[in-house]
């Protein structure tokens, strides 16, 4: 592996005084496609907003250099009170990626739509996102990270509620992306399977530790816990 | 014949129906919408205290050009260090519970009450203000008010891209490498300003029932943010006409008047939807 892309050393994730995972090392190169499974409380969740920054490291060293993040949260955490169209969801994450006075008069439409089209959502771009099935809204999520510009796509459980079609038609579109663009992907997921085939790396979080496993050990654990 | 002080009640409410929905939809974003009863009570405290130092002989209290004046000063000098500090709760990342809300709405009431309870201009200015003070609004707290309103307003719709943002999901804005915190304090500095200023003018009745009914009433058919403003303009717009129509025909009072004719034109537009869903 070459210089990686981010890099956590001796890290230390948690909240407060309580900490999730001890000791983590994690290096991650350009191009890593990371899936990462284990239970529900083990720290998933915990270790991608600790690489995205938005939990500061309780100890050690997070180095993320010059990546630009895209991210891609949990469905259940994008409820909007109000009516917004699936293109406005994009629209807002294109503003994020300027700064704030020119988003004053433009809304970045043609950019909106290049990412609305990679996802292929350019057909619902104008429907309510309440209204959206869990894979559109999916879909959506991700063209309003790729409107980063991003280098790396940090994906929070984008196939939870989404059924087993869809789930592979967001793999093959996640494959795309990482394959012609060359992004990097960290992945946490409980339904790993579509995502075997474009893993370059699997990690299991379990009981504070982060471990890569192989894809046996890594289906054998998953269907261990799972049952 | 028309006193004098209606088209000024009238030109009022037209520009809380068209400003104060803006601010409102900032609170049901955020999902703060007790917020909008909380921080009025609270602006009326702040009033209640600068009449009462007024009355004791403050110095700093004395110097205001009338009343309306110092009943702005006194709603921004609660509402926005309020807001703020609620704010920076929240982006610490503590939950702002209803219960302390509530807290705060029962306690600034009674502050508010005992601090005048032996000042009887400002127990008259303020149970004015509880009912809606529209109709007696002065030149310069109308003047003040268009100005206010005019400047947050715009500074709201010109920064609403990133606002949207910073309201809905502040992780991804976070991950964007967005200075959330910065703009979740302008956020409650525009809010503050909105709420207090218009407090001071026309109450926290008809302040908080233009923050919200426009648009809850707007939500019932609009189908993206974009057209949600619109909507809620137009609501908060109809509301204060229909308001200033019924008030006069049948002598309401107009603060309550308004605030009757905006519930109902959302019961309406809340029926009106529920009944289009059907076919």
């Amino acid at each position: 592996m070459g210089e990686p892309l981010l890099q956590l050393r001796d890290a230390t994730l948690g909240y407060g005084r309580d900490v999730v995972l001890d000791k983590l090392g994690l290096a991650v190169a350009a191009g890593d496609f990371i899936v990462i499974g284990g239970p529900n409380g083990g720290g998933k969740t915990t270790l991608l907003r600790s690489i995205a920054g938005l939990i500061p490291l309780l100890a050690g060293e997070r180095q993320a250099g010059e990546v630009r993040f895209g991210y891609v949260p949990q469905q259940a955490a994008v409820e909007h009170a109000l009516p917004i169209t699936a293109r406005e969801v994009v629209e807002c994450g294109a503003a994020a990626a300027l700064p704030f006075w020119q988003t004053i008069f433009g809304g970045r439409r043609a950019w909106v739509y290049e990412c609305l089209e990679a996802c292929h959502a350019v057909e619902f771009a104008r429907k309510p996102f309440a209204q959206l099935s869990g894979g559109q809204r999916q879909r959506v999520l991700l063209a309003r990270a790729l409107a980063l510009n991003p280098t790396c796509l940090l994906l929070d459980e984008p196939t939870a509620g989404v059924d087993r079609v869809t789930q592979g038609a967001l793999s093959e579109l996640l494959a795309k992306l990482n394959r012609e663009r060359g992004l990097t992907a960290l992945l946490v997921t409980h339904e790993f399977a579509p995502f075997l085939a474009i893993a370059t790396r699997l990690l299991w979080v379990q009981r504070g530790t982060c471990e890569v496993v192989n894809p046996e050990r890594f289906t054998a654990r998953q269907e261990d816990w799972s049952s | 014949m028309i006193p004098d002080s209606i088209p000024k009640a009238l030109l009022a409410a037209l520009f809380l129906g068209l400003s104060l929905p803006i601010t409102g939809r900032h609170l049901i974003l955020g999902r703060s919408i007790l917020l909008g009863l909380a921080v009025p009570q609270i602006s009326m405290a702040g009033i209640a205290f600068l009449f009462l130092g007024s009355a004791l002989g403050w110095s700093w209290t004395t110097h205001f050009a009338d009343d309306s004046a110092r009943a702005a000063a006194g709603a921004l000098l609660f509402a926005v260090p309020t807001l703020l500090f609620l704010s920076a709760i929240q982006r610490a990342g503590r939950h702002l519970s209803e219960a302390w809300l509530a807290v705060a709405y029962l306690a600034s009431f009674a502050a508010a009450n005992l601090m005048l309870s032996s000042n009887a201009i400002g127990e008259t200015y303020l149970s004015d203000l509880f009912h809606g003070r529209l109709i007696l609004i002065s030149d310069e707290a109308l003047r003040l008010l268009a100005v206010s309103l005019a400047i947050t307003g715009a500074v709201a719709l010109a920064l609403r891209r990133r606002l949207l943002l910073i309201l809905t999901d502040p992780d991804f804005a976070a991950v964007a490498r967005v200075r959330v915190g910065g703009w979740v304090m302008l956020l409650a500095l525009l809010n503050g300003c909105v709420i207090g200023v218009s407090v001071a003018a026309v109450g926290p009745l008809v302040t908080f029932g233009f923050l919200v009914l426009p648009a809850l009433t707007a939500a019932a058919f609009a189908r993206s943010l974009r057209t949600h403003l619109a909507w809620s303009i137009a609501a908060g717009l109809i509301a204060a006409a229909a308001g200033y129509h019924y008030a006069y025909q049948w002598d309401f009072p107009l603060g309550d008047c308004t605030v009757v004719c905006s519930t109902v034109l959302l019961i309406l537009c809340r029926a009106g939807a529920r009944v289009r869903s059907l076919f």
